[in-house]
């Protein structure tokens, strides 16, 4: 019970302690965070069966809030095990009709936006994989997700080009992206 | 996230719904499924947890939404 209770205890505070050991590793080891990541992803049929049960747009929102901080770790193979388990999240929660509570998340103050762009800033490597999420989240409000959402977090003007000089490319790549000026036209 | 009580414990039968013995593919609640994957995942022993994130954890669980549980 012991181990279940401090696994819980890292869970508290608004995730502030999971957030601390995952940015930063269990006494700067990482191996442990990218497997729990990778556990997650396994095990992730059964997490939707929860999110289903739960019926809450609430529980939705937190469980990707309880994974946030491994976007912003500061080892990229961590980031990378973060993306790929919300690029799998994201189709899934679409097909579960439960997306409009994660595009909530993913705009709000400190939310999914926040930490891709964290993400990018930190490991330019990841920025294909990262554009292809923050499409899928953000597909709801494309205009807006790059223009007014990215500039509310990078205020400074030459930041903001230098992100969108970086993300142009994979998103010009982007089947998803590609699909969603199809719509528009 | 803040750990309501009723989503670490069976709202009918108010027991916990992990225990030592509970799997990843057994937890019920959302809550219950990162608990048990981060305790399997991050190996957390007693000596990589001082007494105050202990009894955080214990007030956050069962203190303050009146489950009673007596610790080992």
């Amino acid at each position: 019970m012991i181990f279940f209770l401090k696994a819980a205890a890292l869970l508290a505070g608004g995730n502030k302690y999971l957030a601390h050991v995952v940015i930063k590793g269990v006494k700067g080891d990482f191996e442990p965070i990218v497997l729990w990541y990778q556990d997650v992803y396994a095990n992730i049929n059964h997490l939707m069966s929860l999110l289903v049960k739960e019926e809450s747009p609430e529980a939705v929102t937190n469980v990707l809030q309880v994974l946030k901080p491994g976007l912003m770790s500061k080892e990229e193979e961590v980031a990378q095990a973060a993306i790929k388990l919300y690029l799998k999240l994201a189709i899934d929660l679409l097909s579960l009709d439960l997306m409009a509570p994660a595009a909530e998340w993913f705009f709000c103050e400190n939310g999914g936006l926040f930490a891709c762009l964290v993400c990018i800033k930190r490991h330019p490597e990841t920025v294909e994989n990262i554009t292809t999420m923050m499409v899928q989240f953000g597909a709801s409000n494309m205009f807006d997700l790059f223009t007014a959402e990215m500039e509310k977090h990078l205020t400074d003007p030459l930041e903001y080009l230098n992100h969108v000089k970086l993300i142009l490319r994979p998103l010009t790549d982007s089947e998803y992206s590609k699909e969603e000026v199809n719509t528009l036209n | 996230m803040l750990i309501p009580s009723a989503a670490v414990t069976s709202q009918k039968s108010e027991k916990p719904d992990v225990d030592g013995e509970t799997t990843i593919g057994e937890t019920t609640s959302t809550t219950g499924f990162f608990i048990v994957s981060l305790a399997k995942n991050l190996s957390l022993t007693p000596k990589q947890v001082n007494g105050t994130l202990i009894h955080l954890t214990y007030d956050l669980l069962f203190k303050g939404c009146g489950f009673t549980c007596r610790r080992k």
